[in-house]
């Protein structure tokens, strides 16, 4: 199998994630097949399937938190990924975010401006002071973006999205990522996908294929 | 109430000094030894999360068995160890306050690393591949997972202190009980009881059962006071 393999930023129009007959294998059984998958440039590509059909395996795969059995996964850069559980640190909203900007390497001052800036842009700016866990699960999810969104990265995977989200704050979120990111979206909306989504890849019986939209 | 314990109560009141002075010592072993056996601990449950697999799960066993090891016999080796004939001969701690210290941190650090480990196990379950995709490398994880429970962190640290407290193998073969020097609550309460004694042991023995009443009451408020602090998930 092919590691995953970070490149310098892209200066052709080289598929920004390209998985090629990959494989997993669970307990001596194949339970999840992708012949083939990519996402290009700024593309928006979902994920539709049943719930337990392999979705966010597949996107955690992508990241390296699952190493498929067999084939190759290639990303071109760096990517960074909103579960769909929040996860959030107990700590406020604002050190949940200083944490993420710390690790990204950013100065104290810097993390603390950016943190701010996509906390405004989710209209979630006067949570900053709040303990995270107090916050409703919409809140939190827009808090886990806003904190996923503080990594450098031009490829963003997101695990049902809209699973706590009202469409204002969905809109929103969608809005924050505009065409300079790659997006591969699990959902289970066929609105949102119809909305956003550039191409459609359907989880079924174990085995991910492009469908028409 | 019989006569001993009102006895009890009145050296307890009148601050007799030998008492108070077996008290303060009792407190300043263990707190040290508890503190250093976190540390300690806290740094081996890193070293023991590097492991996967069937290794760890061997290591974890081991882990477990250390725990269980009677205190005394933890007293007898680190005896051993600062005899004149040990390895640690030449620092001449036996039977002082630093041997007393050493034997307890010794007894203490399984079970500050045990418990230490499982917190980070359950914390990493939720936060660990979050921490992950933000670029936390292993160490740096495990360090945003104890500050995640904190709450936890200290609920080790009353959990070790009350072992240390109210154990009486490890100080009792490192000390000596000698009056003035090394004598601890615990091993004060063994003596004065088999002098008969008793007003003594049973003034030493209501603090002991009130410190480890204090203790627990501490450790069933943790989890109060931490979603107070930090509010519980709705």
């Amino acid at each position: 199998m092919k590691a995953m393999q970070h490149t310098h930023p892209v200066r052709d129009r080289a598929n920004m994630i390209k998985l090629s007959n990959l494989e997993f294998v669970r307990d001596g059984k194949l339970w999840l097949r992708v012949p083939q998958f990519s996402c290009g440039p700024g593309e928006r590509v979902a994920l539709m399937g049943p719930s337990g059909s392999g979705k966010t395996s597949l996107l955690r795969a992508m990241l390296g938190l699952l190493l498929p059995t067999r084939g190759e996964l290639e990303l071109k850069q760096q990517a960074t990924m909103l579960f769909q559980k929040p996860a959030l640190l107990r700590c406020s909203v604002l050190n949940n975010l200083r944490i993420a900007a710390f690790l990204a390497g950013l100065s104290r001052r810097e993390g603390i401006r950016q943190a701010m800036i996509w906390l405004e842009r989710l209209h979630i700016d006067e949570l900053a002071y709040q303990q995270a866990y107090r916050l409703s699960g919409g809140q939190q999810q827009r808090v886990a973006f806003a904190r996923a969104m503080l990594k450098p990265s031009a490829i963003v995977l997101l695990d049902e999205p809209g699973a706590n989200l009202d469409r204002q704050a969905q809109d929103r979120l969608e809005a924050c990522l505009d065409r300079q990111y790659s997006v591969v979206f699990s959902s289970h909306d066929h609105q949102q996908v119809k909305r956003w989504a550039d191409r459609v890849y359907q989880v079924d019986e174990g085995i991910v294929l492009e469908r028409t939209l | 109430m019989s006569e001993a314990s009102l006895q009890a109560l009145g050296l307890l009141m009148s601050g007799d000094p030998a008492l108070w002075a077996v008290i303060g010592r009792s407190l300043w072993v263990s707190s040290l030894a508890t503190l250093l056996a976190a540390i300690l601990g806290i740094l081996l449950a890193f070293v023991l999360m590097q492991f996967v697999g069937r290794l760890r799960s061997v290591l974890t066993v081991l882990l477990n068995t250390y725990v269980a090891i009677p205190a005394v016999l933890v007293g007898l080796l680190t005896y051993l160890l600062l005899s004149r004939s040990g390895p640690l001969g030449d620092l001449g701690w036996l039977f002082t306050v630093k041997a007393m210290v050493l034997a307890q941190t010794l007894l203490l650090i399984p079970l500050a690393c045990t418990l230490v480990h499982r917190l980070l196990q359950d914390a990493d379950e939720t936060q660990g591949e979050s921490l992950r995709v933000m670029g936390a490398k292993p160490w740096m994880r495990y360090l945003f997972l104890l500050f995640h429970d904190r709450h936890a962190l200290l609920h080790m640290l009353i959990t070790c202190f009350g072992r240390g407290i109210a154990e009486v193998g490890t100080v009792m073969v490192v000390g000596g009980n000698i009056e003035g020097f090394t004598r601890v609550m615990t091993t004060a309460i063994a003596l004065e009881t088999t002098k008969g004694d008793l007003p003594m042991a049973l003034a030493l023995g209501m603090v002991l059962l009130l410190l480890v009443l204090v203790l627990n009451l501490l450790i069933a408020l943790l989890p109060w006071w931490r979603d107070r602090l930090t509010g519980a998930l709705r």
